[in-house]
């Protein structure tokens, strides 16, 4: 392959950069070239060795939950994007079932609402949800911050990445958002395609999977992030057994009717099933769903509102492209697994 | 040895009762008198009547005060910064803080806000009195409860004849904090020294411009919700 010297440059460069921030002391956020600002402020909350290892700790452990059998990694698996596979809606404890499918977490610092219908404005308050909710974790923060300072080895470590090992309710949060901010996917061959790295060229028939993306699902799904961070109706017919009004019920605007918070396609391939209500298995019913599915109402996406109409061919096409944004350094980086002594 | 133990108690205990002020600061020591109908409220006794007649009591009340100020002659003269302050019906301490490093001089005017602005409530996880394991955040729509009033009515028809006022909400139109500015008389600071300065809510007039038969649940962002904040910053008056 020839390449233009500088972007050989700028490879090495990169990669002199990741090296950088995983060997040196400290972790750091990591702004791959060409993406936005990230919306999370890491100077009121820096990554610390100490920090990181903690919310590690946090993340996987069942102490969170009411009776100590679900901890945030029962329904966030690293090897499937830390979404909750093969569960259209996730479960808690005593089986109990919510009321939607767990996403996938990844590039959380560019998140600028959690939450399908957004009700939570900073990744800091997001655990609160799955900690209180009964149908998740069914604890109060109270007594999560009451276990852990009973814990001769948690005091410890919030004394290790605090300087105080009096456990509260904001050191929780800050450091499990550390660990979550650590989760960053931008090595999939999408990105080495996009870097220009040697080697890295997608096929003839990604490539034109990516050409399809451009035209109908970019607007939404936007790159890099693969997320424009909004809310969209983007026309599932209504599930009546759960009458999820989405958006709305945070806003309580009939505008928002329906509509759910647009999520990200990095790591699709393994994130299934798909929808805020999982009802999809395959990204090929995905793909389907927008070319013959769209329900039309008031509050129906307006890039929806003309139909998409593909071949055959070029729906396996677009699919090859959505399965280009899977990044195996992500989904097995032993630096986000199960924290074994 | 003794005596060294001592003195260093000593030295402590001054240190820890007296907080070093700069010359020209002095302090006020705010008290927060929580009354129904003009009597200190006592909770969870079914003692207080409401202008409807129907006999009601308190088991829970608590709200933040946050962004004191002292004002003379319409001119912001002292600022507190980090101003969180959780007052609990249930914990008497909270209800007396002393905010610290006020200029020495005369004041005129408290202004406050009840509850927390918005910049709080989207600005991550927090500590001290804005720590969420306090139970005044909500989690599924993120934001503090400014205000949590419960308790029970025999006018409520509801499960255990309970009502709950959970008053938050920072996003417009329903934000639920109040903005006070309250005349004060003689308030006099005076380098280290502490002025004192006793602000009363009374919940009688709360209670008075809302029915409880059909207003006993309010518990999230909404009209009513910034309504009752509306009729709960008007119980507050300068003694």
């Amino acid at each position: 392959m020839d390449f233009p010297k500088i972007n050989r440059t700028v490879v090495v460069a990169g990669i002199f950069f990741v090296i950088i921030a995983f060997k040196g002391t400290e972790p750091i956020l990591v702004v791959p070239a060409g993406w936005p600002k990230p919306a999370y402020d890491v100077a009121k909350n820096p990554l610390t060795t100490a920090g990181v290892a903690l919310g590690r700790q946090l993340f996987y452990d069942p102490l969170l939950s009411s009776d100590t059998t679900i901890s945030c990694a029962s329904c966030h698996l690293q090897a499937t994007g830390f979404a909750h596979v093969d569960h259209q809606l996730s479960h808690g404890i005593f089986g109990r079932i919510g009321k939607r499918n767990a996403p996938g977490l990844m590039n959380l610092a560019w998140s600028t609402s959690f939450m399908w219908d957004g009700g939570v404005n900073h990744l800091d308050m997001q655990p609160i949800n799955p900690i209180t909710s009964p149908d998740e974790m069914n604890e109060t923060m109270g007594n999560v911050v009451k276990k852990l300072n009973n814990s001769p080895k948690y005091r410890k470590l919030f004394n290790q990445a605090f300087g105080d090992s009096l456990v509260t309710g904001q050191k929780v949060l800050l450091s499990l958002s550390q660990f979550v901010l650590t989760l960053q996917s931008y090595n999939a061959r999408y990105d080495r395609y996009v870097r220009k790295e040697p080697g890295a060229d997608l096929t003839i028939q990604e490539l034109n999977g990516h050409r399809i993306f451009r035209l109908h699902c970019n607007t939404c799904h936007t790159e890099p992030l693969f997320t424009n961070h909004g809310f969209a109706n983007n026309g599932l017919p209504v599930d009546t057994g759960l009458m999820d009004i989405g958006r709305m019920s945070i806003t309580q605007k009939p505008s928002d009717s329906l509509k759910f918070k647009v999520p990200t396609l990095r790591n699709i391939q393994f994130t299934f099933p798909y929808m805020h209500d999982g009802r999809f298995k395959k990204l090929l019913d995905v793909v389907n769903h927008y070319t013959n599915g769209i329900q039309s109402s008031n509050t129906l996406d307006r890039q929806l509102q003309q139909p998409i109409v593909l071949t055959h061919e070029e729906k396996i096409d677009l699919v090859a492209f959505l399965r280009t944004l899977t990044d195996r350094d992500f989904l097995f980086d032993p630096r986000f697994s199960f924290p074994r002594e | 040895m003794r005596c060294l133990l001592s003195a260093i108690l000593v030295v402590v205990t001054f240190c820890g009762f007296t907080p070093q002020q700069k010359p020209g600061l002095g302090s006020v020591t705010l008290a927060i008198d929580l009354r129904f109908s003009g009597e200190p409220l006592v909770l969870g006794r079914y003692l207080c009547h409401s202008a409807h007649q129907d006999s009601l009591s308190i088991d829970v009340w608590r709200f933040y005060i946050s962004a004191v100020e002292f004002k003379n002659n319409g001119v912001v003269r002292f600022t507190e910064s980090n101003s969180y302050h959780l007052v609990d019906a249930e914990l008497s301490n909270s209800q007396t803080f002393v905010i610290h490093g006020v200029p020495i001089g005369d004041y005129d005017a408290i202004c406050f806000n009840i509850g927390t602005d918005s910049l709080t409530n989207v600005s991550g996880a927090m500590g001290g009195d804005l720590d969420p394991t306090l139970g005044m955040y909500w989690a599924w729509n993120t934001g503090y409860i400014n205000c949590k009033i419960e308790g029970r009515s025999n006018a409520c028809k509801t499960l255990h004849h309970a009502f709950e006022f959970h008053l938050g909400g920072y996003m417009p139109p329903n934000q639920t904090v109040r903005k006070l500015q309250l005349p004060v008389e003689h308030l006099r600071v005076v380098e280290d020294s502490t002025a004192p300065l006793r602000i009363t809510s009374d919940l009688f007039s709360f209670f008075s411009h809302i029915r409880l038969d059909t207003t006993n649940k309010v518990m999230i962002p909404s009209r009513v919700a910034a309504q009752l904040a509306d009729n709960f910053a008007k119980t507050f008056t300068v003694q």
